[in-house]
């Protein structure tokens, strides 16, 4: 990495509009392409500090900041257009959080990387809307929040909820959410509103390791759930009343409910299986990054085609997630308000996916070309009369569901004309997370205490965080702010503010 | 030969197979039923029993009742004589209707008839004459009721008008009401990249026109998944009473 | 925080009835599934069976005339979960399929596939496990002083604790473990002479830093703030008959919750005395004093009490026999289980305390005799035998790769996982902590700069991170003390 002072590295840092800044080849090495990245006022100062502070640290260890991570995947062989920097933007294992690139397929160099998709492999949102309204909703809350707990802490195959055994964790990845429609727990008319229909046609569970289809399976006695979580949200504001229309939202008030899952462990698995294998398909190819949590391979190596089908069955097992608690949200709705989902009009509005690689055509260049694009903590955002758009959404664009932190608002967007030129049609996907509030400090106290179990020689540290960090009063990224850049910045519209009224954990 | 007459005889089957055994003998008894009425009806019950072994006796009585005669060996001999004979009884029963048919005439009768069906029809617009200025002024006006645009081709208008009164003016169409508020703006955001103005229009037109029957098609799909669930999805394995975690 | 809203109910039963009279019909009893033990891995057994195999015979034999079932399960990460266990008469549990005999188990043929009750029945069986748990093993004493001993172990012996403690003074408690922790925390207004082997308290579970985190709890215990309110199910039991039942199934966790633990003493702040690195010698009784018990620590200490209460950890716990066959058993007593829960005896299954993990564990699992583990095993088990009935090829569970254990220790939420004390590490490990007084304490094993053991103490929100971290072997080195910066959610940062 290079180390410079915070001055020097700024004259690599330069301002495009208000809320967009690029970033010169130069500032790491072997830059194929330029960076940019979108932050407004308040992002914009949280982003410069972070940069500050890793100076400050002579950029040995830690995490790197967001601009840093941008830069060095700018650096990944194939890289075409911009390393693109989302709003909410912060440090991840190899690629930052909110940080999309696309690779030309074209290129027999051009990589694919599992830092670029995450660990939470199609760790994604989906929203249902009711017909009910928040008055209606109100005054049974706890009963329907209770309800909700019982049902939706469970992911797939819960025990006693959705069974399923290693045969049918074979067929979901193959399938993915014509799995849950063949198994009758969803609509047919969610299909047509999921990203990919649901089903990423080229997965191929063979190439998923055994010891990762044992960490999907559903493990005795647990709920299987954890980070999945649920909201109970009412509409708050409409800011495109025509598009909310599109989507069955009429009024301020209507109750939606969101989903929040992914594929966990599984998805962890193939991850980390990939990344072994990456590491030695890294050397035989003479591959080089600037940071060795990129581990990538030639997209059309064995070890590249393999990821890629072992990443699209999990993102398959990422969408029968979301489609059992979709089922079970439906019946906890039913049982409470004692009629049926179809009287509820609980239809999916939207699924998107946030951590995920796919194959798009785009135009770079005035040239259509075909791209392996990776997401990572974006959400892919298509304008209207994309032919990948459901055909409801053919004329508003698509639907971008951002979820804040767990207890804060999330919104509606959809994909604008500029967003598919200017970020391959990708937005932010939720609240800045990594950067938080200073938790904890360490107690002098305990170093006396950690000094006498020195006893055996072994090496002891205690975490200590960076003081300067400290003084940012508000590092956590507000979800508005996010949502706000994307707006003015035009790489996607705001359309609904929807804010939570019952959240339920796993 | 023994098509033809069968074919003037009115069978059904004029290339039946005399060969096989059965199609012989419901033959003769077609010839009788249908022509030869030699027996009353209910004399005929021994050569109706085509399958019985007692058949051929029937048809032995049969041959002579009709004064067959003795030195046709065969039976497709025999067979041809009794064509024949129903023949006779065809011609002889109807000779006024077939006295004056000659070959010549038949020839005639067949040229006139390719050459204008003699089809009545009950159809009142046949007797319309489309071209007429008249015709041509209706449909104009009716086209100005109905606001279909103008083509110089007054038929193709009539075809649009007659989409719009099927697709529109149905009992079932006029039961959705008219939405209201402004209506989709077809001329913003992301046009079809035509220079020419007009061009441009009937793209975007066309473009919504797809998403119409994108919309159409995707409900088709929809039906067809519902009714395949239907076939191979029971209920779900899922028991929600046990929502409750721990039986 | 868990936001889920757990309602506080205590569950009142009666045990009147006796099942002898239906001797008779029960004598006929034959079943495909025999279970043996109404305590949780038994239980836990039972459902996972009737779950993967609705309506087949299972016969469960039990001692009591209670069983245990688990209740509000909290997932706190994909395999961490905390859960309660409830109590619920054993006629409730039944089920067409499912018939509770209480009576308990004398001798095993497990050439004719029969097993007889102490009570003379026969039962036969197809498949058969073994769930019978684990006993507390009592420290030496001579017979004299027997009556003046307790274990805390079940539903009886907290009874008679209470009474106990109501008309005593001080008592001294011997065991470093789980309960003997809750029973330092939860009991006021009498003293305690806690004796321990260790250099701090609760070792079973936590090092010599949580202890010390754990300290000020313990100092001001009685500050109303600091009792957390749990909200679960809680049981109790109330006994009409005293013939009824000898012994009941272990406890759950919260067993003290509904049991008044304060003792007659009006006020005494400090009312605890810890003997650190103690061993006790002996036990005896003594009239020179104002207390009946004498306990002699190996440096010759001596401390009084009226009491003497043995919270030493347990061991395998089986009274019957097989009858011309040797089942194979462990050092310590367990019976001998493969990965599949199968004994050395064919059709014949173990799990839970009873049993022996003899297969090779995962790097980062290793066998204690928890109610987690209990439950797991009993479900393994469960699966397991209906893979067998149905000839079918399954793998062992997941959850047997990462040991996991949740409790609540001093009104904390306390996490272990992995190798969260550098078991079997030989020193060759790094230690990395973050410390909030009262909040939180975190503690992450490090070897080879990869996660294999966590200490989680508060609510860190940390479970699945780490279980994800020890799973992956992801190589930490380059976040250096930087992983646990306060400053960066690392459970995102693994997104």
């Amino acid at each position: 990495m290079v180390v410079r002072k915070y001055e020097d590295e700024l004259k690599y840092i330069e301002r495009i509009s208000d809320y967009s800044w690029r970033i010169k080849k130069g500032f790491q090495e072997n830059m194929n392409v330029e960076g940019i990245f979108y932050v407004n006022k308040n992002l914009e100062a949280l982003m410069f500090e972070e940069l500050r502070n890793s100076c400050r640290s002579d950029g040995i260890g830690g995490f790197l900041p967001g601009m840093k991570q941008i830069a060095n995947v700018a650096a990944l062989p194939g890289i075409v257009g911009k390393s693109v920097g989302l709003p909410d933007i912060h440090s991840g294992y190899g690629f930052a959080i909110g940080n999309m690139a696309a690779f030309d397929m074209n290129n027999p160099l051009s990589i694919v990387s599992p830092g670029g998709v995450g660990f939470d492999i199609n760790c994604g949102v989906r929203l249902l809307r009711t017909n009910l309204f928040e008055k209606d909703v109100r005054p049974v809350q706890e009963q329907l929040a209770q309800s909700l707990f019982d049902h939706i802490p469970v992911g797939v195959g819960s025990k006693g909820i959705i069974p399923m055994n290693a045969r049918d964790l074979e067929e979901a990845l193959e399938m993915g959410m014509d799995w849950s429609l063949r198994e009758g727990y969803v609509w047919a008319e969610d299909k047509e509103h999921c990203e990919e229909y649901g089903r990423m046609l080229n997965a191929d569970p063979s190439k998923v390791s055994v010891r990762a289809k044992k960490r999907g399976l559903p493990q005795l006695g647990t709920l299987g759930a954890g980070n999945h979580y649920a909201e109970i949200q009412v509409v708050d504001e409409i800011y495109d009343k025509w598009a909310a229309s599109k989507m069955g939202i009429e009024e301020t008030g209507q109750v939606c409910v969101m989903i929040h899952s992914g594929s966990r462990g599984f998805g962890h698995q193939v991850a980390t299986d990939a990344l072994v294998e990456m590491e030695k398909a890294m050397k035989r190819d003479k591959i080089e990054t600037n940071d060795r949590q990129l581990a990538c391979a030639r997209i059309n190596s064995e070890e590249g085609q393999n990821y890629l089908k072992a990443m699209a069955a999990a993102g398959n097992f990422a969408w029968v997630n979301r489609s059992s608690m979709t089922f079970l949200t439906r019946q906890a709705f039913a049982k409470q308000f004692n009629t049926t989902p179809d009287d509820l009009d609980m239809h999916v509005i939207y699924d998107v996916s946030h951590n995920i690689a796919k194959i798009e055509n785009h135009v770079v260049d005035g040239k259509e070309m075909k791209l392996l694009v990776h997401r990572k903590g974006s959400t892919r955002a298509f304008p209207p009369h994309h032919p990948s758009i459901p055909v409801d959404y053919q004329l508003t664009g698509q639907p971008v569901l951002v979820g804040g932190t767990m207890g804060t608002c999330s919104y509606i967007l959809t994909g604008t004309e500029k967003g598919l030129t200017e970020t391959f049609g990708s937005t932010c996907h939720g609240a800045g997370r990594a950067l938080s509030r200073a938790k904890s400090r360490r107690n002098i106290d305990y170093l006396d205490i950690l000094e006498q179990m020195k006893t055996k020689n072994i090496a002891i540290r205690v975490a200590s965080p960076k003081l300067v960090m400290e003084e940012a009063p508000e590092s956590y990224k507000n979800v508005t702010d996010v949502v706000d850049t994307c707006h003015s910045a035009g790489i996607s519209k705001k359309c609904v503010k929807l804010r939570p009224i019952a959240v339920i954990k796993g | 030969m023994l098509r033809n007459k069968l074919v003037s005889l009115g069978h059904p089957n004029p290339e039946v197979n005399t060969q096989d055994m059965k199609s012989f003998r419901n033959l003769i008894v077609w010839l009788e039923d249908q022509h030869i009425r030699n027996y009353k009806i209910e004399d005929r019950a021994g050569l109706r029993k085509i399958t019985s072994p007692e058949w051929s006796k029937a048809f032995e009585k049969y041959k002579e009742d009709l004064n067959c005669p003795k030195e046709l060996k065969t039976e497709l001999e025999q067979l041809k004589w009794i064509l024949s004979y129903a023949i006779k009884l065809e011609y002889s029963d109807n000779l006024d209707k077939y006295r004056s048919m000659t070959s010549e005439k038949i020839r005639e009768a067949e040229k006139s008839q390719s050459s204008a069906p003699s089809v009545k029809s009950v159809n009142p617009f046949d007797n319309l004459d489309f071209t007429s200025p008249q015709f041509e002024a209706g449909v104009r006006t009716l086209a100005l009721k109905l606001n279909v645009p103008h083509h110089p081709d007054h038929l193709i208008v009539l075809g649009a008008i007659s989409r719009v009164i099927k697709d529109n003016l149905n009992k079932e169409a006029l039961k959705i009401s008219i939405p209201e508020g402004k209506p989709f703006p077809i001329f913003d955001g992301q046009g079809m990249n035509q220079n020419d103005a007009d061009i441009e229009t009937a793209s975007r037109i066309l473009r919504l026109l797809q998403v119409q029957s994108l919309r159409e098609i995707q409900t088709v799909i929809n039906e067809t998944i519902v009714e395949c669930q239907d076939l191979i999805t029971t209920e779900p394995k899922t028991d929600t009473r046990l929502g409750k975690v721990g039986f | 925080m868990t936001s889920h809203l757990e309602t506080t109910q205590s569950i009142m039963m009666s045990t009147s009835q006796s099942n002898r009279q239906d001797k008779t019909e029960i004598n006929q009893n034959e079943c495909t599934f025999l279970i043996i033990g109404g305590g949780i891995a038994g239980v836990s057994c039972a459902e996972t069976i009737n779950f993967l195999l609705p309506g087949e015979k299972i016969i469960l034999l039990t001692e009591s005339s209670l069983i245990k079932s688990v209740t509000n399960l909290v997932q706190l990460g994909k395999f961490s979960q905390r859960f309660d266990i409830q109590e619920i008469i054993s006629k409730d549990f039944e089920k067409p399929n499912i018939k509770i005999i209480t009576d308990e188990l004398a001798i095993i043929k497990s050439k004719t596939k029969e097993a007889i009750t102490k009570g003379g029945l026969k039962i036969n069986y197809n498949l058969m496990c073994i769930c019978t748990g684990s006993r507390p093993k009592l420290v030496n004493f001579s017979d004299n002083v027997k009556s003046y001993i307790i274990g805390i172990r079940d539903t009886d012996s907290v009874k008679e604790f209470q009474k106990r403690i109501k008309t005593s003074k001080r008592f001294g408690l011997i065991g470093n473990g789980g309960i003997a922790s809750e029973i330092i925390y939860e009991i006021g207004n009498i003293e305690i002479e806690w004796i321990i082997k260790d250099q701090h308290i609760s070792s079973t579970f936590i090092d010599q830093g949580a202890a010390k985190f754990f300290e000020s709890r313990l100092n001001n215990k009685n500050s109303p703030n600091n009792k957390m309110i749990v909200k679960r199910m809680r049981y109790m039991e109330e006994r009409e008959t005293s013939e009824s039942l000898k012994r009941g199934a272990a406890l759950g966790p919260d067993w003290h919750r509904l049991i008044d633990m304060k003792g007659n003493l009006s006020s005494s702040p400090e009312n605890i005395k810890v003997h650190y690195n103690a061993e006790v010698k002996s036990i005896g009784l003594c009239t020179d004093n104002n207390f009946p018990v004498c306990i002699e620590l190996a440096n010759d200490e001596k401390v009084f009490c009226d009491f003497v209460v043995s919270a030493t950890g347990v061991e395998p716990f089986k009274t019957f026999n097989f009858e011309n066959e040797v089942i194979k058993l462990s050092d310590d007593g367990g019976i001998f289980v493969d990965d599949l829960m199968k004994t050395s005896i064919d059709s014949i299954f173990a799990a839970g305390d009873v049993c022996h993990a003899g297969w090779e564990h995962s790097k980062y699992w290793h066998q204690m005799r928890l109610w987690t583990q209990a439950r797991q095993m009993g479900m393994m088990a469960g699966k397991s035998m209906v893979a067998k009935l149905n000839n079918e090829e399954i793998y062992q569970d997941f959850c047997f790769e990462l040991f996991s254990h949740v409790t609540k220790l001093y009104g904390y939420q306390v996490v272990l996982l992995g190798r969260y004390n550098g078991q079997g590490l030989e020193d060759d490990y790094e230690l990395l902590f973050r410390i909030t007084p009262d909040k939180e304490y975190i503690k992450f094993v490090l070897k080879n700069g990869c996660l294999v053991g966590a200490l989680l103490i508060g609510e860190t929100g940390l479970e699945e991170t780490c279980e994800n971290l020890i799973l992956n072997q992801i190589d930490l080195t380059p976040f250096g003390d930087d992983i646990l910066n306060p400053n960066i959610d690392i459970e995102d940062y693994f997104d």
